[in-house]
């Protein structure tokens, strides 16, 4: 049955609106004081249906940039006009391959593991998209186990429909958020807010109740089994899941929480408009998790398959359609708006103050997009993805510069190899090895 | 020869050909992988005799007598333009088939499933659905719960009682419940008034008896038995560490006892442990709390009165009788019209209503409102049927009595009845009668800007009939809408002029299933009886034409030929399997599980038995309560 979820009609969002103090998790920050851990983070955008174009017309590469020094006036293109403030952290990189191509539209599931089934007829236009499972192991999964370590969170992903791109190390797939409120309820609901003395009291009556029930769950477990001990058992996981959540709060250093979306601007799996408030929403609930040590990877998935940006910025066509009309205008607006949500991030991050400088000299912001930099055009190859890279982690990157790789030379891999060793992860391949030649030569 | 036809299996020319020696071992072979019990592709079953008897979506499998005539053979035999069957196992041989064709043409007699002796289903243990949950607290605290659980318990299947021995508590949900356990009780405490009406004495100290006597009594009506000395004390102790922790403020211990007594798995699920009856040795029986808990939550959709409580504790619920007497007596309350109410929406998707997406464009007078008064209108109808004239239930087909407020009224072409709901009598000569010329029906069952002759002939196949009718191609796109996007796309892109849906009638629309052999054999079977609505727009407004043409409202039901609404209202009112069906899902309601072979005894009895009372819907509760599908279950393992 399809029907218009009520969700749809729910209107309204107030950011900072009821914003309350977030008491964060004790270990991470004793940790990060006594110097343990230099913390670093990640934000990856992992956009879909390509860096665009459209369909009839000869390739367009609308993010070449008119000049290789991007600090050049005039040299960044059009979509990136919001990050403009960041042009001398940027690295753009052009002619990536991946060759874990099995569709038309995108990699699904190959896009952040590049591993699989490598498409070994390129070039070539397939009627249909298969992204039948996950392919391994993807690279903010991979990174969120090293660098969230002792956080709540090891990776936040947000996504405004079902694809699939986050895979954890049992080839799992890890589900992305695409409800603000869920998202909110979830990402903070744990966190009590007041003084640390009522913060306390509340947090000890939570852990009595749960302490009770808990015993109660035994007294009734005794004698059964099978299913319905199962469901006991998964219970009392459950239970003791949300007592060591609790259990970790402490009083300590100070977030401020943003505001409880007042709807859960559910993001699919519906067609329709995609409701305004709901990427700000969710960039805000990544922003303060970063900021509030919940995690240290973020991910989003800006671009809705089936979803137009009616409600944005008055365009009634989601980007699939758009890029078979060639309406470059409107991609143009798209892209600059998934880059306005990216500004909003690095920039919340360039207020908080982190040792000698900021959260944003220790952040790295990766953008990319599952279908490269074409969407399914006669000839797609699947040989250039492009990709953005904003920070240069206290001058460990060379930023400001356009680069473009010969033709075949590197791959996608190579480039996440480079962003896993700019974040301080030690790892000289990733993905399909036969592939993945190690981190690109000249950016450090 | 002999030897050889014995060898295989094979009864010789001239010998009896025998269903259960015979062909059912050849359809257990070849057929039954995909037409049993666990997966009856196309709505047939191969594994029993009566489901070949029956036959699927295709209409009969065979005709007794005439094996070239009969559909079984054809399919067998790849005749007809259609695949040949088996399409996953080796092709019957010529011997196979032609002693499944024997069997036809003697009178394909099978044995009467009625022999299959009772069999109680396997117990469980089940959470309450977030209705129940809401209503124990709402008879716990007389104050509704201040979060709405939106619980996942019609994940798995569409009625929640049967989710509820499904579903698992993630750490979401437990803090979910804990916020509504916390926060709840904190609205009663806030007021002196409402805390003492509650606790029943106002206490001087955590020690004072009168706590202890609040906790057991509390305890007793929110875990559906009583509480243990060892578990009270457990909670006697809490009220006194709170307490103590707030200069002796003994509510505060007393409220957040309350909240432990709301957060414990004993109040979330219901075990059901059952015990023996020597009578029937072999199975497990329900305690007399297990079935004053299956008692309350079926009729009442909340939690048992000390009455109930009184009477399990008496043992008058370890017998026929005794639940019998105590079942009446439920049924008597005002409550019982919350469990009746609850049902009927599950059963015939009233929760749909709460969030009807139409089309503002199309249908403009499609409010919030409207979809609430809908619902209103099927519960009132249905209320005013069971309890206001005890009655036959089946009228809910047929009846032009009904209850309609302004706007529904407005929807209906009648007379404003002024404010809020009045009874009224449709026109004997409109074309609007019974469940399915309500808005609730027919808004629900149709798109957002259109009818869905598909989607409303389904629904009278599947739930008012309980037909099974099989998911649709996994490759196939059914999204009419989508397909004339694509279409419209195309004839955009190429030039060539496309004809707007508009301009065709939803008859000629879906003529794409009649002409396509892939969708035709399903379609045939549901298709039709959507179009015989098709007076009724998508929601639920009376129309003469369709695209600008008059509508043709003739169609068939298993043969019969009838024209429109009401006809069909009255064809399924005076079908014995629309009567059937309703036994069915009563039942599936009330025991948490679809009826198992083992339970196809009590079945009938009830089918027989509703029958017999002219179709009363309470009796068919006690019925249903006082069997022994829900009073006993599967002792293996005990």
């Amino acid at each position: 049955m399809k029907l218009i979820g009520r969700r749809n009609f729910i209107q309204g969002f107030g950011l900072g609106i009821g914003a309350g103090l977030l008491s964060p998790f004790a270990r991470s920050l004793v940790a990060e004081a006594q110097g343990l851990q230099e913390p670093r983070r990640w934000i990856l955008v992992h956009d879909q249906l390509g860096w665009g174009h459209g369909e009839k017309i000869p390739l367009v590469e609308r993010w070449l940039p008119r000049n290789a020094d991007l600090t050049v006036e005039g040299a960044l293109p059009a979509m990136f006009e919001p990050l403009k403030p960041w042009a001398s952290k940027m690295l753009l990189l052009d002619y990536l391959s991946n060759p874990f191509n099995p569709g038309q539209h995108g990699v699904g599931w190959a896009g952040l593991s590049v591993q699989g089934t490598k498409n070994s007829r390129a070039p070539v236009q397939q009627s249909t998209d298969v992204y039948p499972t996950p392919k391994g192991i993807s690279v903010d999964v991979f990174a969120g186990d090293k660098l969230s370590a002792g956080r709540p969170f090891r990776m936040i992903g947000a996504s405004t429909d079902s694809s699939g791109a986050s895979v954890d190390a049992s080839n799992n797939p890890v589900p992305y958020f695409r409800n603000a409120l869920q998202m909110f309820t979830q990402v903070f609901g744990k966190v009590v807010t007041g003084n640390p003395d009522e913060i306390q009291a509340r947090l000890k009556r939570r852990l009595s109740v749960l302490d009770l029930a808990k015993g109660d769950l035994n007294r009734m477990r005794t004698g059964l089994a099978g299913a319905e001990k199962l469901k006991l058992d998964q219970l009392e996981s459950s239970i003791r899941a949300l007592e060591g959540q609790l259990g970790t709060i402490a009083s300590g250093p100070a977030c401020t929480l943003p505001g409880k979306p007042v709807s859960d601007f559910d993001a699919g799996p519906h067609n329709g408009a995609l409701p305004a408030g709901y990427l700000p929403a969710v960039v805000s609930i990544q922003t303060t998790a970063l900021i509030c040590r919940l995690t240290s990877v973020v991910v989003l998935r800006p671009t809705p398959g089936r979803r137009t940006y009616q409600k944005i910025f008055g365009h009634n066509q989601d980007k699939h359609v758009t890029a078979h009309a060639d309406n470059t205008a409107a991609l143009i607006k798209i892209d600059q708006y998934n880059a306005s949500l990216l500004a909003t991030m690095l920039n919340a991050l360039a207020q908080v103050r982190e040792g000698s400088g900021t959260m944003a000299d220790r952040t790295l912001a990766t953008w990319l997009d599952d279908g490269g930099g074409r969407h399914h055009a006669p000839g797609m190859t699947h040989e250039n993805y492009p990709m953005l890279i904003v920070g240069n982690m206290g001058g460990a990157l060379k930023t400001g510069r356009h680069i473009r790789w010969p033709k075949g030379q590197r791959a996608l891999s190579d480039a996440f190899v480079t962003c896993l060793q700019a974040l301080g992860i030690s790892a000289d391949t990733f993905g399909d090895p036969t592939v993945c030649k190690g981190p690109l030569p000249g950016l450090t | 020869m002999i030897l050889t036809a014995l060898a295989l299996g094979l009864v010789v020319s001239g010998e009896t050909v025998e269903f259960v020696r015979d062909v059912l071992p050849v359809f257990q072979r070849a057929c039954t992988k995909c037409h049993s019990e666990a997966k009856s592709k196309a709505g047939l079953r191969l594994d029993t005799g009566v489901g070949v008897r029956n036959g699927g979506v295709s209409g009969r499998a065979v005709v007794p007598g005439h094996s070239t005539t009969s559909y079984l053979l054809k399919r067998l035999r790849g005749e007809g333009g259609e695949d040949r069957m088996p399409s996953e196992e080796q092709p019957l041989t010529e011997r196979e088939i032609e002693l499944v064709a024997r069997w036809i043409d003697a009178g394909a007699t099978v044995p009467k499933e009625a022999d299959v002796p009772f069999a109680p289903a396997a117990g469980g243990m089940r959470r309450l659905t977030s209705s129940q949950y809401r209503n124990a607290i709402q008879d716990l605290l007389g104050v509704p719960a201040t979060l709405a659980l939106e619980a996942d318990d019609k994940a798995a299947t569409r009625f929640a009682p049967v989710a509820a021995y499904k579903v698992s508590t993630s750490p979401m949900g437990v803090e979910k419940y804990l916020e509504a356990a916390l926060t709840t009780p904190k609205v009663v405490f806030a007021d002196a008034g409402k805390r003492e009406e509650l606790v029943g004495c106002s206490p001087v100290g955590a020690k004072d008896p009168c706590v202890a006597r609040f906790l057991a009594r509390f305890g007793r009506r929110a875990w559906r038995r009583p509480v243990a000395a060892a578990e009270l004390s457990l909670y006697i102790r809490l009220v006194t560490r709170v307490a103590a922790a707030n200069t002796g403020d003994v509510w505060k211990g007393i409220q957040l006892a309350v909240s432990a007594f709301l957060q414990s798995p004993n109040f979330l699920y219901a075990s059901e442990t059952g015990d023996s009856d020597p009578a029937r040795p072999g199975w497990r029986r329900f305690t007399g709390y297990e079935v004053g808990t299956r008692l309350s939550l079926l009729i009442w959709d909340g939690l048992p009165d000390f009455e109930l409580l009184d009477a399990a504790a008496t043992g008058r619920l370890s017998t026929a009788a005794g639940v019998r007497s105590e079942a009446n007596r439920m049924l008597a309350s005002p409550r019982a019209r919350l469990g009746v109410r609850r049902f009927f929406s599950e059963h015939l998707d009233l929760d749909e209503l709460e969030h009807l997406g139409k089309s503002k464009m199309e249908f403009p007078q499609a409010t919030k409102a409207l979809a609430v008064a809908m619902s209103e209108e099927i519960t009132r109808v249905l209320d005013h049927l069971v309890f206001a004239k005890d009655g036959d239930v089946m009228d809910f087909l047929t009846t032009r009595e009904t209850f309609v407020d302004r706007e529904l009224a407005r929807l209906y072409g009648l007379a404003d009845p002024g404010e809020g709901f009045s009874k009224v009598t449709l026109p004997e000569e409109g074309d609007r009668a019974g469940f399915l010329g309500t808005g609730a029906f027919l808004a629900v069952n149709a798109g957002t800007t259109r009818t869905s002759p598909t989607r409303r002939g389904v629904f009278i196949r599947e739930r008012l009939l309980c037909q099974e009718v099989p998911p649709p191609p996994a490759n196939v796109n059914t999204d009419l809408e989508e397909a004339e996007e694509k279409a419209k796309l195309k004839a955009n892109q190429t030039g060539k002029a496309y004809q707007r849906a508009e301009t065709r009638t939803m008859r000629e629309r879906l003529s794409a299933h009649a002409n396509n052999p892939t969708c035709a054999n399903c379609h045939a079977f549901f298709d039709p009886l959507g179009l015989a609505l098709e007076q009724f727009d998508g929601v639920g407004a009376h129309r003469t034409t369709d695209g600008g043409k008059a509508i043709d409202l003739s169609a068939t039901i298993d043969g019969t030929a009838f024209t429109g609404a009401r006809a069909l209202g009255d064809l399924l009112r005076k079908d014995p399997r629309a009567a059937a069906c309703l036994v069915r899902e009563t039942y599936q309601y009330a025991v948490g599980h679809a009826p198992t072979r083992g339970e196809t005894a009590v079945m009938k009895d009830l089918v027989g038995k509703f029958e017999a009372s002219g179709h009363n819907f309470k009796r068919l509760l006690v019925d249903v309560v006082t069997s022994e599908g829900f009073r006993y279950f599967e002792g293996k393992g005990q």
